[in-house]
C-alpha cells in the first residue's frame, strides 16, 4: 500500500507535467501535408471507386429550406456514390474571411461557395483551382447550349478564358407588388413580360398614385403631408444589386468590365440614375427613407404584406421569404430609365487550388451543378434556372410552383434574365472601394447632397484602391 | 528557510535540488511562457515584417518599405476610426470609473449577507461574454421593440434611433460599455476594503464628516487602484471591437468605426495584411505613448500607503 501511495508533491508535479503536456499538444498545429496544389488533370487514382472519400464543403448557412435542399441533394448524390461522405460545413459569420484564413493556413475545404463579389478576387489571387479540364470533359457543361445565358455564364465563371467555378443559378431583382393595394386603387399591376415593362415615368406615375398621406392625399396634391405618409408607392433598396439594375437601365455602369473593375459612379448616366433613385424618396416622396423600416419595426417584405408599401424592387430569391407571409402578392419586371435591364448574378461553386483530391471533389461539384439540385432550389423560389433543360416547357413545369411563383413568372425567370440580365464585374478591392462610395451615396440617399456633387471625389478615392490592386495583380 | 531545511534532507548537494526545483517550476509555467512567446511575441515580431510588405494573406509578400505607414497617415478612414476611438475612450473610461467607484463605495457600506448578494448581482454582467452582451444590447436598443424606447414611450418621450442615427450611435455604444463596469468595481471594492479602518476611526474622533473622510482618506488611499483601473480601462477601450462589429458594423456613416474594427476589415475583408499590421503597430505606439503620458502626469499624484 505504502509503495503505491503518491506524495502530494509528486502528485502535483505529475499532474502539472501532464497538464502542461496536454496543453502544449493541443496548441500544436496539425502536421498534415497541406498547401500542395494538386494537378487539375488526374487519372482518378486519388479516389478509387471503392475507397471511402470525405469531401469537405464550405458554405454560408441558408434558410431551413436551403438546408433541407442541400441535405436532399447530398442524399441523392450518396445513392450514386455510396463511398462518399460529404462534410457540409457552414459559417454563419464572416464567411469569406474564414474560408480565406483556412486557405492561407494550408487547410482549404475541397469545395465551397464563392460569392459573386469575391470570386474574381479569389481567382486572381490564386485561391481557386482552374477547372477548365473538368468542364471541357463534361458533356453538358462544355456545351454552350447547356446554358440558358452562355455569354453571361462565361463572364461570371471564367478568367482569361479559363473556368474557375460553376454558377449555381441566376437571381435578379424585379418588382414585388401587393395586389390588393393595386386593386383598391384601380391600377393595373406591372407585368412579368419584359416587353411590357414600364418606363421610369410610367412607374413614377403609378408610384405617386399609390402613395397616400394620413389624409388620403397623393404627393402631387395640394396639402400633401410628406411627414405622415401612410402608404408608400415603392421601395427601391440602394445596395449594389438593385442599384446596379437602375444604373444599367439608364445606360450607365456600376463598374467597368473585367479586368478594369473601377467604379463608374462619376459617369453622367450613373450619377443621373443614382439621383433618380434618391429622388423617389426626397423629391417625389413615393419611397420611404432609410430608417423607415426600423421605425415601423418591419422589414420591407412585411411592410409590403401589410400594405404600408405597394411595390418593392428586390431580389428574386425573396419569393422564398414572401410566400409564407400569405398575402396577395404579384411580381413584375423592373421599370427602365433608358433601356430594359436587370442585374443577374449568384454564387459560384468552386474548388480550392490546394485541395488534395480534385478528381473526387469534381464528382460532387458536377452533381451539385446538375439539374437535381438546381430544380429543388427553383421550386422553393430561391433560385432561377441556368440550364436549358429547365427552360423547356417540360423543364419549366418541373420547377414552376403555383404555391410560390405568381402566374407568368417564367417570363421573369427566363425571358427577362436571358434577354436583359447582365452580370457585373467585381474584382479585387471592390468591397473596400464600394464602401468608400457608399458613404458618399448615403448623403445622396438622405437628400443632403446631389449625386453630381457627392460622387466624383468619392469615386476618385475609391478607384485608387482598385488601381492599387490592379497594379499588384 | 524552507529551502534550506528541504535541501538538508536530500542526499545530493543543495544546488542540484534547486536546479530540479527550478526545472519543475519551468515545467509548470511552460504553458504560459510558450503561449506568450508563440501567440504574442512571435506574432508581434512577424507583424513588424508584415507591415513592411503588401501581403494579401494568399500571395507571397513583397517588401514595400514604409509605404503602408505612409499610406496610413493619408487615409481619411483611418483618421475617422481614430477619432471614433478617441471619443469613445474619452467618454467611456471616465464614466466607467465614476460609476464603478460610486457603486463600490455604496456596496462597501455594510458587510451584511444582503450586501454580498447585491455585490454578486452587480458583478454578474461583467461575466456575460462580449458577444452575448452585444446581442442583448442590440435588442434593448431596437427602435421599435427595444426596452429602452419602450421606457421612453412610457414616460411620453419620442423614440430614439439609437443605432441608426449617426449622431447617436456612438453614444449608445458608450452607454452600453458601462454595462460591464462590474470588473472595475470589484477591484475598487477590494481596494476600499484594504483601507485600514483605524484611519476612519481616528478621523471620526477628530470630528471629520463623511465628505471629509471620502476626500481626505478614501480617495487619496484609493489613488493607486484608481490609477490602475484608469490605465487598464484606457488600454482596453482603445481596443474595443465587438460592439462596433456586431451591432452597428461600423455604421451608420462610419460613426462607430472603431480603429480595431477598421484594422480587422483591412486584414480579413480587404486582404491588406501589411496595411493592417502597420495599423496594429501604430495603435501599439499610440497606446504606449498615452500610457507614458498618463504615468508621467497622473502617476505622480498616486499615493502609496507606507511609501
Amino acid at each position: 500500500m505504502n509503495a503505491r501511495q503518491l506524495s502530494r508533491r509528486k502528485f502535483l508535479m505529475w499532474s502539472g507535467a501532464i497538464g502542461s503536456a496536454t496543453l502544449l499538444a493541443a496548441c500544436t498545429p496539425p502536421a498534415a501535408d497541406v498547401g500542395q496544389p494538386a494537378a487539375a488533370e488526374g487519372d482518378g487514382a486519388d479516389a478509387p471507386a471503392a475507397e471511402p472519400v470525405t469531401i469537405v464543403a464550405k458554405a454560408w448557412p441558408g434558410s431551413p429550406f436551403e438546408t433541407e435542399s442541400i441535405l436532399a441533394a447530398i442524399d441523392e448524390f450518396g445513392e450514386a456514390y455510396p463511398h462518399y461522405t460529404i462534410d457540409w460545413q457552414t459559417e454563419p459569420q464572416a464567411y469569406g474571411q474564414k474560408v480565406l484564413t483556412q486557405i492561407a493556413a494550408g487547410t482549404p475545404p475541397d469545395t465551397m461557395y464563392a460569392g459573386s463579389g469575391d470570386f474574381f478576387s479569389w481567382v486572381i489571387q490564386g485561391v481557386l483551382l482552374d477547372i477548365t479540364p473538368y468542364v471541357m470533359d463534361h458533356a453538358g457543361f462544355s456545351n454552350p447550349e447547356y446554358w440558358t445565358h452562355y455569354e453571361e455564364e462565361l463572364k461570371r465563371c471564367t478568367w482569361e478564358g479559363q473556368w474557375y467555378g460553376l454558377g449555381s443559378c441566376w437571381v435578379c431583382p424585379h418588382l414585388y407588388t401587393n395586389l390588393d393595394v393595386f386593386e383598391a386603387a384601380g391600377i393595373d399591376p406591372p407585368s412579368n413580360n419584359p416587353e411590357e415593362a414600364w418606363t421610369w415615368d410610367e412607374f413614377l406615375t403609378v408610384a405617386k398614385a399609390l402613395t397616400l398621406d394620413a389624409n388620403g392625399r397623393h404627393p402631387d396634391d395640394a396639402g400633401f403631408d410628406a411627414d405622415n405618409i401612410e402608404q408608400h408607392g415603392v421601395q427601391w433598396p440602394t445596395w449594389f444589386i438593385p442599384l446596379h439594375a437602375a444604373i444599367g437601365s439608364n445606360g450607365g455602369r456600376y463598374t467597368a468590365p473585367a479586368p478594369d473593375g473601377s467604379l463608374q459612379f462619376d459617369s453622367p448616366e450613373t450619377m443621373q440614375a443614382v439621383q433618380m433613385v434618391a429622388d423617389l424618396v426626397n423629391v417625389h416622396h413615393v419611397a420611404p427613407h432609410g430608417a423607415f423600416f426600423s421605425e415601423i419595426g418591419m422589414n420591407n417584405l412585411e411592410a409590403l404584406g401589410s400594405g404600408r408599401l405597394a411595390m418593392i424592387a428586390d431580389g428574386s430569391w425573396n419569393l422564398l421569404r414572401i410566400q409564407p407571409l400569405e398575402f396577395n402578392y404579384g411580381t413584375g419586371v423592373l421599370p427602365y430609365m433608358q433601356t430594359r435591364y436587370t442585374d443577374i448574378q449568384a454564387h459560384n461553386q468552386v474548388m480550392a487550388a490546394g485541395g488534395k483530391q480534385p478528381d473526387a471533389t469534381w464528382e460532387f461539384v458536377a452533381f451539385l451543378s446538375g439539374d437535381f439540385y438546381q430544380k429543388t432550389m427553383c421550386q422553393g423560389g430561391l433560385w432561377l434556372p441556368t440550364h436549358t433543360s429547365l427552360a423547356t416547357p417540360e423543364g419549366v413545369a418541373s420547377w414552376l410552383n403555383a404555391d410560390v411563383h405568381p402566374e407568368g413568372y417564367e417570363m421573369i425567370a427566363l425571358d427577362y434574365v436571358n434577354q436583359y440580365g447582365h452580370t457585373m464585374y467585381m474584382g479585387p478591392g471592390f468591397w473596400e472601394a464600394n464602401g468608400i462610395v457608399s458613404s458618399a451615396l448615403d448623403t445622396v440617399w438622405i437628400g443632403e447632397a446631389q449625386a453630381v456633387d457627392a460622387l466624383p471625389a468619392a469615386v476618385e478615392e475609391a478607384n485608387v484602391v482598385i488601381e492599387d490592386w490592379r497594379n499588384r495583380s | 528557510m524552507m529551502l534550506k531545511a528541504g535541501g538538508s534532507r536530500r542526499a545530493g548537494p543543495g544546488h542540484s535540488f534547486n536546479r530540479r526545483e527550478a526545472l519543475w517550476g519551468f515545467v509548470f509555467v511552460s504553458p504560459i511562457l510558450l503561449g506568450t512567446v508563440l501567440w504574442f511575441i512571435v506574432p508581434m515580431l512577424a507583424a513588424v515584417y508584415i507591415s513592411l510588405t503588401d501581403w494579401t494573406l494568399l500571395r507571397p509578400p513583397n517588401f514595400i518599405g514604409l509605404d503602408n505607414f505612409r499610406g496610413l497617415f493619408q487615409d481619411r478612414i483611418v483618421g475617422q476610426s481614430l477619432k471614433v476611438t478617441l471619443i469613445f475612450t474619452a467618454a467611456a473610461v471616465p464614466l466607467n470609473l465614476l460609476v464603478a467607484f460610486a457603486t463600490a463605495l455604496l456596496l462597501n457600506f455594510s458587510r451584511s449577507r444582503t450586501m454580498y448578494v447585491i455585490r454578486v448581482l452587480y458583478y454578474l454582467p461583467a461575466l456575460v461574454p462580449p458577444v452575448a452582451n452585444a446581442v442583448l444590447w442590440s435588442w434593448l436598443l431596437n427602435t421599435e421593440y427595444g426596452l429602452v424606447n419602450w421606457m421612453l414611450r412610457a414616460v411620453g418621450l419620442p423614440k430614439v434611433l439609437w443605432l441608426q442615427d449617426p449622431d447617436i450611435a456612438l453614444s449608445a455604444l458608450i452607454v452600453m460599455s458601462l454595462w460591464g463596469f462590474g470588473a472595475t468595481m470589484i477591484i475598487f471594492l477590494a481596494g476600499l476594503q484594504g483601507i485600514p479602518p483605524e484611519l476612519y476611526e481616528a478621523a471620526k474622533i477628530d470630528g471629520a464628516g463623511s465628505r471629509h473622510r471620502l476626500f481626505r482618506i478614501t480617495i487619496p488611499l484609493m489613488t493607486p487602484v484608481i490609477f490602475f483601473n484608469f490605465v487598464i480601462n484606457m488600454i482596453g477601450s482603445f481596443q474595443v471591437f465587438t460592439a462596433g462589429y456586431l451591432i452597428t458594423a461600423g455604421g451608420p456613416n462610419n460613426s462607430t468605426l472603431f480603429y480595431v474594427l477598421h484594422l480587422y476589415r483591412n486584414a480579413f475583408e480587404f486582404l491588406k495584411m501589411g496595411y493592417a499590421s502597420a495599423m496594429a503597430w501604430v495603435l501599439f505606439f499610440i497606446i504606449l505613448a498615452l500610457t507614458l503620458v498618463v504615468f508621467r502626469y497622473f502617476g505622480r499624484d498616486v499615493y502609496y500607503l507606507g511609501s
